[in-house]
């Protein structure tokens, strides 16, 4: 008995101390990079990173406010995960979700506040969840793998942005820049305390973070949907709906990440335009999920630790020489080095190969009408 | 057992890569002054071995070299801070190439700079907000692009002037100037006009902003100056930096007849540039070294250059002269004007272009913007 309280310790050790040497080792490698890239010292150079990520009040509010559309991706990926799918499109799901709410916020005619947030709110929803449907009923329908179908959502997203704000959209009356109308007043997220940037967004995004828990920890719906996530097998013996928990997951998944989009947009950049996604949300939401492991509390720090490295790499490259580039490296190699975890994981652990769903929807299919 | 070999290895590599960082980080950090005086206790201890008496006078060299040392960080307390935020690349060899040359100019007048490179709209409040926060005293805008950006920001950090190129902003720390695009189009029409043989130019602009959409009128009109016959092929790609569909938009227009190409599309001009050379065609560049890429193609660049207009603004700000108006920069203020002709060109083309340049400077041509 006493040894399993000790396991259990020792997992949850492990939890938090891999993450943490992936950061560490990939710090290192990127001062590899800024060695080799620059005439900086890598310890000036991350000296910088840090005061500009977490050295002052004002680069705390700057990483904060960074780290929200990164969580919200995150959400994202994580909730499809427990459900075993590979949401890759949360970078257009959150750009659906920023068209949508964009639509939503300048096509109305002035309405008031307390109509027209949660309109938009609920179109940004809606339009990351409608995308995030399309792979999974492609999944549950054709077998199609959800790792190809929501890459390629992903392009068909950005393509319908960049048609958006140079035709439909685009507002003509301020400069002939392809870029949406200002948000209105009523449709915008304001600052949760005068005089600093937090603004509500940051609210709504601990409300879903607490969504996410109760719903997979404490509702039925997401224990089936966990259940089909680790063994989908033995969640379909145990008379569990495999089709419906996966389309459950997605609609989710898009619509964290959709919501995640339309908050950006109304809360931070107040139009849209084609460059307003060049920081990819998406993907970097896939690494903090995994830097995070699907875990609430996780995916917090570790957006934060992300939107901190980006608001950092601004001051490191204007204090120092190096690169603010250098930061994407970093990232990239704490994605590898957690990857790399996982893939020991799935060697050494063999009972935990059948993690993957890897069921035809024709075997499904079978099985449902025996049924 | 394995997997304690396994994080014990790990944890090596971890050390050692740790023991590289901090072992070349001093090597690194040493301040200039402290390297060169090191390096001139290096010269003299070569020189003691040589020959001992020179080693005083290496002593005297050190104590000098401290000296002018000081001197020098005396001068960086006045040191105007400059920044530039940049829309692509400084290597487009056209608007950011023209607009990096021109903070060295300002370098060169004495200040201490910095660019930012690739900000995209979305982000340029982020990039003004962390120069400001570092000191930066003076902070140039490069793209229309960012205007939205700069309003937003602006009043937050009164201390810092801001320069807005083809912005429309003009705020008490707002300064902005409208390159003259129409004009530069105007002239590469002209000589498209001049240079064509089918009776088809075209031209290819990148995002299609008021800049890109003035250069556009100003082609039409410079075309229809010369000879008002001509089928004018007009198309904008959407962005600055895909070459490829640029490329794809110069065949395409190439095989519609067009033998005359002129592109406005920063780096993404190089695209029409290549397909220009590849079909034999000829190709107007519109910004510098151009010729590079299509040495049989490019004619001339007509130049907008913006550096002129840069260390214009920078005197102007050191002078504490800053004007309330957006200043025009076009073909009166050297900004926009013809280089150097790399292919052998008619005589008489060449003089009527100059004509027309030299009207363009008088002011007695203009260009209608609506």
């Amino acid at each position: 008995m006493k040894k399993s309280i000790l396991q259990k310790m020792g997992h949850q050790l492990n939890a938090v101390v891999f993450p943490l040497i992936a950061i560490f080792a990939a710090l290192m490698v990127g001062s590899l990079v800024i060695l080799l890239s620059s005439n900086s010292s890598p310890l000036a150079a991350y000296k910088a990173l840090f005061t500009g990520a977490f050295g002052s009040p004002r680069a705390w509010e700057d990483s904060i406010l960074k780290a929200i559309p990164f969580v919200f991706t995150a959400l994202s990926y994580a909730i499809a995960n427990r459900c075993g799918i590979i949401n890759l499109g949360a970078e257009g799901q959150f750009e659906m979700g920023a068209l949508a709410a964009t639509i939503a916020a300048v096509s109305f005619p002035p309405l008031p506040a307390i109509l027209h947030l949660p309109l938009t709110l609920i179109a940004g929803f809606l339009g990351g969840a409608l995308f995030g449907l399309i792979p999974a009923i492609l999944r549950v329908q054709f077998g199609a793998s959800e790792l190809i179908t929501t890459i390629m959502l992903n392009y068909i997203a950005s393509q319908l942005i960049s048609y958006s704000v140079n035709g439909p959209i685009m507002d003509s009356a301020s400069s002939s820049y392809p870029q949406s109308a200002h948000m209105p007043e009523s449709a915008s997220l304001t600052a949760i305390f005068p005089g600093s940037r937090i603004h509500w967004g940051l609210i709504i995004l601990l409300v879903c973070v607490i969504f996410y828990y109760v719903f997979l920890w404490k509702t039925t719906r997401g224990y089936e949907l966990r259940v089909v996530g680790l063994n989908s097998t033995a969640g379909e013996y145990a008379g569990m709906n495999i089709r419906r928990s996966i389309l459950r997951s997605m609609f989710l998944a898009g619509g964290f990440a959709g919501l995640g989009g339309c908050i950006e947009i109304i809360a931070v950049q107040y139009r849209l335009m084609m460059t307003s996604f060049k920081v990819t949300y998406g993907f970097t939401g896939i690494a903090v999920a995994l830097l995070g492991n699907n875990h609430p509390l996780g995916m917090l720090l570790s957006g934060l630790l992300f939107g901190g490295l980006q608001t950092g790499s601004l001051r490191m490259q204007t204090v120092t020489d190096a690169s603010s580039s250098v930061v994407l490296v970093v990232q990239a190699v704490i994605i590898l080095f957690i990857a790399g975890r996982l893939m020991f994981r799935i060697q050494h652990g063999r009972h935990l190969r059948h993690k993957t769903l890897n069921i035809p929807p024709k075997a499904m299919e079978e099985r449902g009408a025996e049924r | 057992m394995k997997k304690t070999s396994k994080l014990l290895s790990l944890l090596l590599v971890l050390s050692l890569l740790l023991g590289l960082a901090v072992g070349c980080a001093p090597a690194a950090e040493p301040k200039e002054a402290e390297k060169k005086t090191e390096a001139a206790k290096d010269n003299a201890e070569d020189k003691g071995s040589e020959a001992a008496p020179a080693d005083d006078k290496a002593n005297a060299e050190t104590t000098e070299a401290e000296k002018t040392e000081e001197k020098k960080d005396e001068g960086t307390e006045k040191k105007n801070k400059v920044a530039l935020i940049l829309e692509g690349a400084i290597s487009d060899m056209s608007w950011n190439a023209t607009a990096h040359e021109g903070l060295k100019k300002i370098e060169a007048l004495g200040a201490e700079t910095k660019y930012v490179e690739n900000v995209p709209a979305s982000s340029a409040q982020d990039s003004i907000r962390t120069f400001a926060d570092e000191g930066y005293n003076v902070i140039f805008l490069s793209s229309n692009s960012y205007q939205d950006a700069l309003a937003g920001v602006a009043k937050e950090f009164p201390q810092v002037q801001f320069f807005a190129i083809n912005s429309t902003l003009t705020e008490d720390n707002i300064c902005s100037f409208a390159i003259q695009d129409a004009e530069q189009g105007f002239l590469m029409g002209a000589l498209a006009a001049l240079l064509t043989k089918s009776n088809t130019v075209g031209f290819i602009g990148g995002l299609p902003i008021n800049p890109i959409i003035n250069g556009g009128k100003g082609f039409a009109q410079g075309v229809a100056y010369v000879n008002k016959d001509i089928k004018i092929l007009s198309e904008n790609t959407g962005n600055f930096d895909d070459v490829g569909a640029a490329k794809e938009l110069g065949k395409a227009m190439i095989s519609q007849g067009a033998d005359v190409l002129a592109p406005m599309a920063n780096q993404a001009s190089l695209g029409v540039m290549e397909a220009a050379e590849e079909a034999g065609a000829k190709g107007i560049a519109s910004g510098l070294n151009m010729e590079s890429i299509a040495p049989k193609a490019c004619v001339v660049a007509i130049l907008k250059d913006t550096s002129i207009a840069y260390e214009a603004a920078y005197k102007a700000y050191i002078d504490k002269k800053i004007p309330n108006d957006i200043l025009p920069m076009g073909a009166a203020q050297g900004v926009v004007s013809i280089g150097e002709y790399y292919v052998d060109v008619p005589d008489e083309v060449k003089s009527e272009l100059q004509n027309i340049y030299d009207k363009l400077k008088a002011g007695e041509i203009t260009i209608k913007l609506d």
